[in-house]
C-alpha cells in the first residue's frame, strides 16, 4: 500500500483514484489545479495538510486508519469536515440517486412493480439517514462544540449541567449503523432484480449506491474512532476539574 | 412475460374466466389462454403452464392438477384463500391495477431461472419465517405461529440473512414483495 504524501501532485493524486474527487471539494478545493502539489494546493486553500492526506489516505485505502493521526487534529476541523460530509450525501449524493431512480421508473414501459418497491425503499432510507444526519448536527456536533469551548477556556466550567444531558457515551449507544438498508439495497439490486428495467440506469444507481456506502463507512469510521475518544478524553478533563 | 405459454381457467364463472383472459392477453402476451368448466379434458389443459382455478374445483380436483404445472387460485375478498403455504392467491375483486400488479409478482417469481437465485437454497422452513418477518411479525410471534423455539427462529433468520445478502427487516420485505412471497397487502 503506497500512501499519497505531500510532495505529490494533486493531479496524479486523482489520476490514482478518481473517487477522491468529491472528498477533495469538501475540502473547498476545486478541480483545476494544474501541476500544484498537494502541500501548496493545501496551504493556498488554508488547509491543514497532514489532516488532509489523514483523510484521502484512509479514505483510499481501506485497511488504512491513522487514528492518532486525527486524533492529534483539532476537533473542530473534524467536526465541521463531518458536517461537508453530510452536506454532501443531502446535497447531492441522495438527489442524484434519487433521480436516477425516477429515470428508472420513467424509463421501464412495461409494468414492473419492482421498481416502484426500489424508490419506496430508498425514500425510507432517506428519511432515516436525514434523521440521523440531522440528529448529529443539532445535538451531537453542538454538544462537541461546548465541550471543546469549555475545555479550551481555562477554570472550572460553570455550565457543568449542560454536560450532564448528553455525553459521549449516549452519542455511542444511540450511533446506529446508517448503512446496513442502504446496503441491503444494492444487494437486491445486484441479485434480485428482475422484469423490464433501463441498464444504463440501473447500473448507475448500483454504481452511486457503491459510491454513498463506502464514503459513509468512511464517515463512520471517523465518527466513532477519531471524534467519540477525542471529545471522551475532554469530557473525562472537565470532569476532574 | 409469458410468450409461448399456455394458460388455463377453471372457472364456473364465465364473466370471471373472461375478464382474466383479457387481462392476461393484453398485458402478459401469453400465447394462448383456454377456459374450461371442467378439470383436465383436453390434450392443451395437460401442456398449460399456468392453471388458474376458483378455491372450490381447488379443494375437489387438486389431485387432478399434475403437481408440475402452476396453480393460481382465484379469490373474492381477503382471507377466502387457501393457507400460506398452498399456491398463490389473486383476489379477483381488486381493481384491475391491482390484479396485474399480483400477477406481475407470481409470474416474476416463477421467472427465476432454477439454480440462478439463492432462493432456491432456503429451506421450505426458512421461507416461513422470512415470509412472516416481511409480514412485520418479531422473532417471539414468528416462535409462536410455527411452535417453534425462539432460539429456532433466530437461527433461521440468520440462516436467511447469510444466503440472501440481506440484513434488514425493510430488505426482507422487499425480497418477499419482489419474489411474490407475500403481497403488498399482507405487509401490517
Ligand atoms: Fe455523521
Ligand atoms: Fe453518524
Amino acid at each position: 500500500m503506497k500512501l499519497i504524501t505531500a510532495n505529490e501532485k494533486m493531479a496524479d493524486a486523482v489520476h490514482g483514484n478518481y473517487l477522491l474527487i468529491p472528498v477533495i471539494n469538501r475540502f473547498g478545493i476545486r478541480l483545476g489545479f494544474g501541476d500544484q502539489t498537494i502541500g501548496a494546493v493545501c496551504a493556498n486553500a488554508g488547509i491543514d495538510t497532514d489532516f488532509f492526506l489523514a483523510i484521502i489516505n484512509a479514505f483510499s485505502n481501506e485497511d488504512y486508519f491513522p487514528a492518532k493521526k486525527l486524533r492529534a487534529v483539532n476537533v473542530l476541523t473534524i467536526v465541521s469536515y463531518l458536517k461537508k460530509t453530510h452536506d454532501y450525501y443531502r446535497r447531492t449524493l441522495i438527489p442524484v440517486i434519487e433521480s436516477y431512480i425516477a429515470a428508472l421508473l420513467a424509463k421501464s414501459l412495461k409494468r414492473n412493480p419492482g421498481l416502484r418497491l426500489v424508490k419506496k425503499f430508498f425514500l425510507e432510507y432517506k428519511k432515516e439517514l436525514f434523521a440521523h444526519l440531522r440528529s448529529e448536527e443539532t445535538r451531537t456536533f453542538p454538544y462537541i462544540e461546548m465541550v471543546y469551548r469549555l475545555h479550551a477556556a481555562p477554570g472550572t466550567p460553570r455550565v457543568r449541567k449542560d454536560l450532564r444531558r448528553y455525553s459521549m457515551d449516549v452519542y455511542e449507544r444511540e450511533h446506529h449503523e446508517v448503512d446496513e438498508k442502504l446496503t441491503d439495497l444494492k444487494n437486491i439490486l445486484i441479485k434480485y432484480i428482475g422484469g423490464e428495467f433501463d441498464d444504463a440506469v440501473c447500473s448507475a444507481i448500483v454504481f452511486e449506491l457503491f459510491r454513498l456506502e463506502k464514503d459513509i463507512l468512511d464517515h463512520t469510521r471517523i465518527e466513532n474512532i477519531v471524534l467519540m475518544p477525542m471529545v471522551a478524553e475532554m469530557e473525562k478533563a472537565l470532569r476532574l476539574r | 412475460m409469458l410468450s409461448g405459454m399456455t394458460i388455463l381457467i377453471l372457472s364456473q364463472n364465465t364473466l370471471e374466466a373472461a375478464g382474466l383472459k383479457a387481462i392476461l392477453q393484453e398485458f402478459f402476451s401469453p400465447q394462448r389462454v383456454r377456459i374450461s368448466e371442467l378439470v383436465a379434458v383436453g390434450p392443451h389443459d395437460h401442456e398449460a403452464d399456468y392453471v388458474f382455478t376458483t378455491p372450490e374445483i381447488f379443494a375437489v380436483h387438486q389431485t387432478q392438477l399434475p403437481a408440475r404445472r402452476r396453480v393460481v387460485i382465484l379469490t373474492r375478498g381477503e382471507g377466502t384463500g387457501p393457507a400460506q403455504e398452498g399456491p398463490p392467491v389473486v383476489d379477483v375483486t381488486l381493481p384491475q391495477a391491482q390484479i396485474v400488479d399480483r400477477l406481475e409478482e407470481i409470474f416474476r417469481r416463477d421467472e427465476r431461472p432454477a439454480g440462478t437465485g439463492d432462493r432456491e437454497d432456503l429451506t421450505v422452513r426458512e421461507m416461513d419465517v422470512l415470509r412472516l418477518v416481511a409480514r412485520g411479525f418479531i422473532n417471539k410471534q414468528i416462535a409462536d405461529k410455527l411452535s417453534i423455539s425462539l432460539h429456532t427462529v433466530i437461527s433461521h433468520r440468520k440462516n436467511i440473512t447469510r444466503k440472501l445478502g440481506i440484513r434488514t427487516v425493510s430488505g426482507l420485505t422487499m425480497y418477499a414483495l419482489l419474489n411474490g412471497l407475500i403481497s403488498s397487502k399482507d405487509i401490517r
